[in-house]
């Protein structure tokens, strides 16, 4: 592991000492005979971590490893120290791993906020006959999730109109929905796929802003991002880790890793060949 | 919305004096979505049930049966959308389950059990049955689906021929029916079906309003990622399969009760299609659809009474029109209109000029329809 020297200074992370929040430890994968993952070493630790490389090197795979959508040929994930290999995504999600997907998928009909909301499954502790009942201690969690919720929305800037249906909302205000949705859970691991892939930029500094300021609620938690908008990678995460056919070939301060020849080679290789 | 529950749970306390009150002073409100009306909702719908409540001492048997047909589809309805229009299941076992309730019951009254208690006696056991269907079909997707469990339900509506020693096989069998003191056997399958199908819209509702019917849009729209929200997905299925069971069989001892003779040629496709049809008319997915869904079946069941045969086809031609031109169903119309300039003016002019012929009663009809 590379060393950890922070110079994105607007990047409120003061937890570096802390423990690795989690850790893929030789985690390999392949389909049909094609090899995705092979052997993929990484700590991700509080803050947030920028997972980049070409297409199809493996980026979204490691994101599905780590939710529980697909369990790896060999290796192990660790999150806090426990495996979550062979658990299923909602086993997942609830202790405490949080997603978003690259496509945004919201409920069109439902309110944002109560898109929001439908991402709090981990905080709920009475059954659905409790509230069905309107039991004193279920109406206060519903109440307590749509504040929270509410507050979320308004961290990302989108608190203006909290109950518009979220079809109504631009595609960019939907994917930043979404981000909010996975952060009902209280995360201690968020993993963003793409998430400023076709934003503009004044979506992008939403995103930015409500991540930083999540995060300084919460600095004990990790957010790992996949993105190929690099410049977004440099500002926000004092880390990142290149994937490239399926390896972690660097790993360290973005600034550090993207002017290393290896990167440049496998970006600039990939590039011309995926022409984007 | 979780607020406008609560107003509607407390509304029973309030005054008849300030019901009319109360329907004027909201009649205004009523074109800014569901928030905050709880209360003229909660007036409203007391006030239907009184009306609904009264119906057998002023009306002819002929309008008591209907309206009692009504309901029971319209209940049978709130479990198939439950399924088809929250969680975004094709289960077409519906009508068989249906038919299960009707004939549990009916043979559960003739060897001495009450007819109450075969109410949640023969959900349950539905509810059980629409699991153990449920639980290979909830991995199958879409067409898969509709195809598996069509079949399952045809094989179940087929062994009540076969059972013929309990059943009466397909000649069909008489059900003993239910009578309150001192009125008569169908004013009182009446209230019994007007109070079930108050508690099942109430408490439907009042789910659906809240996470359990968020959770279930959640799994309908984005299907697997809704694991990535500490939701089980399959878990959820299986529950709007039950759930959906449930109800249908309620709608089923209740029919029993209706028809007093059941034969299991009633529960064929000729069922099942205006059961589609009542879903999708009413429109899927929402709350009051069932209840549009239901009256419309019925006046068309009417309608198409004399085709014989062809009434399949003239139910299919319906749902494939209503499909395609109208995907939201009648609700979404009733929304669309409200929500149309012309709507809003509508609504907006009606404190000032309160009232007169049809227009007055289109205030709070359209009110009670709005959320879907």
């Amino acid at each position: 592991m590379s060393t950890e020297t922070v110079d994105a200074g607007d990047t409120a992370t003061p937890a570096r000492e802390a423990d690795v929040v989690v850790e893929f430890d030789g985690v390999s994968k392949s389909f049909g005979g094609n090899s995705v993952l092979e052997g993929v070493n990484l700590a991700v630790r509080p803050g947030f971590t920028g997972l980049i490389g070409p297409n199809g090197a493996g980026k979204t795979t490691c994101l599905n490893v780590v939710s529980g959508y697909l369990r790896p040929d060999a290796g192990d994930v660790r999150l806090g120290g426990q495996s979550v290999i062979g658990l299923r995504p909602d086993k997942v999600a609830r202790l405490g791993v949080s997603r978003t997907f690259q496509t945004p998928r919201l409920i069109p009909n439902l309110s944002a906020v109560e898109n929001v909301m439908v991402g709090g499954g981990r905080h709920h502790r009475h059954g659905h006959i409790a509230e069905l009942f309107g039991v004193p201690a279920a109406r206060r969690d519903e109440k307590d999730q749509r504040a929270r919720a509410r507050e979320l929305l308004g961290i990302f800037g989108l608190g203006a109109h909290p109950d518009r249906a979220a079809n109504q909302f631009p595609i960019g205000s939907q994917k930043i929905i979404e981000v909010a949705r996975g952060l009902l859970n209280d995360p201690a691991l968020l993993l963003l796929d793409e998430p400023a892939a076709g934003l503009g930029a004044e979506d992008v500094d939403r995103l930015v802003d409500g991540l930083n300021g999540w995060l300084g609620q919460r600095p004990e938690a990790a957010v790992m991002i996949i993105e190929h908008d690099l410049e977004l990678i440099t500002r926000l995460c004092p880390t990142a880790a290149v994937l490239h056919f399926g390896r972690i070939i660097q790993n360290g301060p973005p600034k550090d890793v993207l002017r290393d020849p290896v990167v440049v080679e496998a970006y600039l290789g990939a590039d011309v060949a995926a022409g984007d | 919305m979780s607020d406008s529950t609560e107003v509607l749970a407390s509304a029973p306390t309030t005054g008849p004096a300030a019901v009319a009150a109360g329907i004027r002073a909201n009649a205004g409100a009523a074109d800014e979505g569901g928030r905050g009306s709880g209360l003229r909702k909660g007036i409203v719908a007391i006030v239907v049930l009184v009306v609904l409540f009264a119906v057998p001492f002023v009306a002819n048997s002929y309008l008591v049966f209907v309206l009692s047909l009504t309901l029971v589809y319209a209940i049978s309805t709130v479990g198939f959308n439950l399924l088809v229009g929250w969680s975004g299941q094709i289960g077409l076992a519906h009508a068989a389950l249906f038919a299960l309730g009707a004939y549990g019951s009916a043979i559960s009254v003739q060897h001495g059990v009450p007819f109450l208690i075969t109410i949640p006696l023969a959900g349950v056991a539905a509810a059980l049955l629409a699991v153990v269907i449920g639980f290979p079909a909830v991995r199958l997707k879409g067409f898969f689906l509709a195809i598996a469990t069509l079949a399952l339900g045809m094989a179940i509506v087929e062994l009540l021929v076969f059972a013929r020693p309990i059943t009466g096989g397909g000649a069909g069998m008489n059900v003993d029916v239910w009578t309150l003191p001192g009125i008569t056997g169908s004013a009182s399958t009446y209230f019994v079906i007007l109070v079930v199908a108050a508690l099942t819209f109430f408490l439907t509702r009042r789910a659906l309003l809240g996470r359990f019917g968020r959770t279930l849009q959640a799994v309908r729209d984005l299907g697997s990622l809704t694991g990535s929200l500490g939701v089980s997905v399959l878990r959820y299925r299986l529950v709007a399969f039950g759930l959906s069971g449930f109800i249908a069989a309620v709608a089923g001892t209740l029919y029993s009760q209706l028809q007093t003779f059941i034969f299991p040629a009633m529960f064929h496709m000729n069922l099942l299609v205006p059961m589609l049809v009542m879903v999708f008319v009413g429109g899927a997915g929402s709350l009051w659809g069932p209840l549009v869904g239901a009256a419309f079946a019925v006046v068309i069941i009417e309608f198409f009474q004399d085709l014989g045969d062809q009434q399949a086809i003239a139910y299919g031609l319906v749902l494939m029109v209503v499909i395609a031109l109208l995907p939201g169903g009648l609700t979404s119309l009733f929304r669309t209109i409200r929500d149309s300039r012309f709507g809003t003016a509508l609504l907006r002019r009606k404190p000032a000029t309160p009232v007169p012929g049809t227009e007055g009663t289109a205030a709070p009809e359209t009110s009670v329809k709005e959320d879907a």
